[in-house]
């Protein structure tokens, strides 16, 4: 065969069916009208239909129904500690002595605290075929577009609940929102169905099984290998920009949101992002779930978008319990999200201590 | 002034991505199949690949012809990031109606078993090749554009569209056996040595 035979056998073009060009093209219209009515994105490249993603790292801008890390729902790991589901379980929040007697005067100073908290933390131990569980609360803003006229609101606060493959990203999790089950996968999805064959180099999947991720999707073990040496983890975060193009404090909110976070690196994470330009302390912060914090608000640019997002700690344990978006123009908050307990499973969609 | 169509893109009008629409779906189309083997991916394919020109629409140059290249070129990375794409357009995809599961009239269902057998071959006769060359035999042979349009949409000089697409050429008659087919000059059992 040569490029003339390959000519030759090219398949007779067709017409997309009339009635589904006209859908898709709705679609497409109509996704347009949501991108420019995103708020925050004035005068930016849109990107449509970001309001409900599926996937375990919701971009900024977006609905932020995510989370990680401890919870005052963890508290139940504490409760059977010294069990085996315990040893799968999440680690036990330590009391922190640190409740500052003298609070932090500034975002350093309370990230030097937050980190000095998350190094104490156990590590959990994790099978690999185990799933990442993250329960949370959230909400972001949904954007509808009726007879061509825009309204935003907020969502109701609603439940999300995660399993991610510990150390096979090619492994289906699983995603239920709002009672709505969806599979996790880095594979094509086609009509509900993953598609783990597509021909070579066209269309698959940019990694190769098995695979532990990359920083736009990673796994347990992934984050387990990350360096957590200042420089190298920095150099890390920015050569991840192939894969997310966020600048370093978008990219650890991201990290942190809703994931279960291996202590040596959470604290890595949080030393680095008190050495980083752009935060802020809020003294009294809220998560989605009501639940008082202290806050760090980030104001951040990318090469596309600016962010304003906040990450909220409980007070007393310095552990980390959501996060809120807000319009950076307006100020008007466009999500928020609540953790409420994270574990590891044995299976994608069992509830932590059915092991 | 009439501002172009590249202009009009440019500044984000909704109307004009509806002629964009309207003028190369069909070509993107058949181009996504070519790629995927897969109809239903195919329309995955389109989908993404008209959200995902919106979303770059600022790196459309205001000089040029027609978008069509650009958006085979946009249409290739969908396709070969499928996953990525999805997933930055997850939330807009996940509100596009599924395709209904009409079932194929006979002939049809011969004619779709034969494209996909086809395809099967090509990509496999196109296993040995690297990605880059196989992307520029994609978009001039089988999508018909110039050396000039495929450097556009592949974002590199027309010297390197040319270059990979004679490599490309080489290296699929050295590597497999002739089809059955016109005469050719095809040396069977070539092995001269060459870049691989």
């Amino acid at each position: 065969m040569n490029h003339d035979d390959m000519a030759r056998l090219r398949p007779a073009e067709r017409d997309l069916p009339a009635a589904r060009k006209q859908i898709l093209k709705e679609h497409l219209m109509t996704e347009l009208r949501r991108a420019d009515a995103q708020p925050g994105q004035a005068g930016q490249p849109g990107q449509p239909g970001t309001t409900r993603p599926r996937t375990r790292r919701p971009r900024r801008r977006t609905i932020l129904v995510t989370g990680a890390v401890l919870t005052a729902a963890a508290v139940v790991a504490a409760a059977v500690v010294g069990t085996r589901a315990a040893q799968h379980g999440p680690p036990a929040p330590t009391a922190v002595p640190t409740a500052p007697a003298a609070p932090p005067a500034t975002a350093a100073q309370l990230l030097a605290k937050i980190a000095a908290a998350a190094a104490r933390q156990p590590n959990p131990v994790v099978r690999d075929s185990d799933f990442a569980y993250i329960r949370s609360m959230g909400a972001g803003t949904v954007i509808s577009v009726s007879h061509g006229h825009m309204t935003s609101y907020m969502e109701k606060v609603h439940e999300r609940q995660i399993w991610l493959p510990v150390a096979n990203l090619c492994v289906t999790g699983l995603l239920i929102e709002s009672g709505e089950r969806s599979p996790i996968s880095p594979f094509l999805i086609v009509n509900g169905k993953i598609d783990r064959h597509p021909p070579p180099g066209m269309g698959g999947p940019d990694i190769t099984c098995p695979s532990e991720g990359h920083l736009g999707d990673a796994t347990y073990r992934l984050l387990q290998s990350i360096p957590t040496q200042q420089d190298a983890l920095l150099a890390y975060l920015k050569a991840g920009k192939k894969w997310t193009n966020d600048d370093p404090p978008t990219e650890i909110g991201d990290l942190i949101g809703e994931a279960i976070v291996p202590p040596a690196l959470a604290a890595a994470l949080y030393r680095l992002a008190a050495t980083l330009p752009g935060a802020t302390l809020v003294p009294h912060a809220t998560n989605a779930a009501g639940r008082p914090g202290i806050g760090i608000i980030w104001t951040s640019k990318t090469a596309k978008q600016v962010y304003k997002n906040e990450w909220i700690f409980d007070k007393t344990t310095l552990q980390y319990i959501g996060q809120r978006d807000y319009d950076p123009v307006t100020g008007k908050l466009t999500g928020e999200s609540a953790i409420l307990q994270r574990a590891f499973t044995a299976k994608a969609g069992q509830l932590p201590g059915n092991r | 002034m009439e501002l172009s169509q590249r202009a009009r893109v440019r500044a984000g009008d909704h109307d004009e991505f509806g002629v964009l629409f309207e003028e190369h779906v069909r070509a993107v189309y058949n181009h996504a199949f070519r790629l995927t083997g897969n109809w239903s991916a195919a329309e995955e394919v389109v989908s993404l690949t008209f959200l995902e020109a919106w979303r770059r629409r600022g790196t459309v140059r205001p000089e040029g012809g027609s978008l069509l290249p650009w958006l085979l070129g946009i249409a290739l990375n969908v396709a070969r990031n499928v996953s990525r794409a999805a997933r930055r357009q997850q939330a807009a995809m996940s509100r596009l109606p599924k395709a209904l599961d009409v079932p194929d009239f006979a002939d049809d269902l011969a004619g779709r078993l034969d494209d996909a057998e086809r395809l099967e071959k090509i990509h496999a006769a196109l296993n040995g090749l690297r990605r880059t060359e196989r992307d520029v035999l994609a978009l001039c042979v089988w999508s018909g554009l110039n050396y000039a349009e495929a450097a556009e949409a592949l974002g590199v000089p027309v010297g390197t569209v040319r270059s990979r697409l004679s490599r490309a050429r080489r290296k699929l008659q050295r590597k497999l056996p002739r089809e059955p087919g016109p005469a050719s000059e095809q040396v069977t059992g070539d092995r001269v040595g060459g870049t691989r």
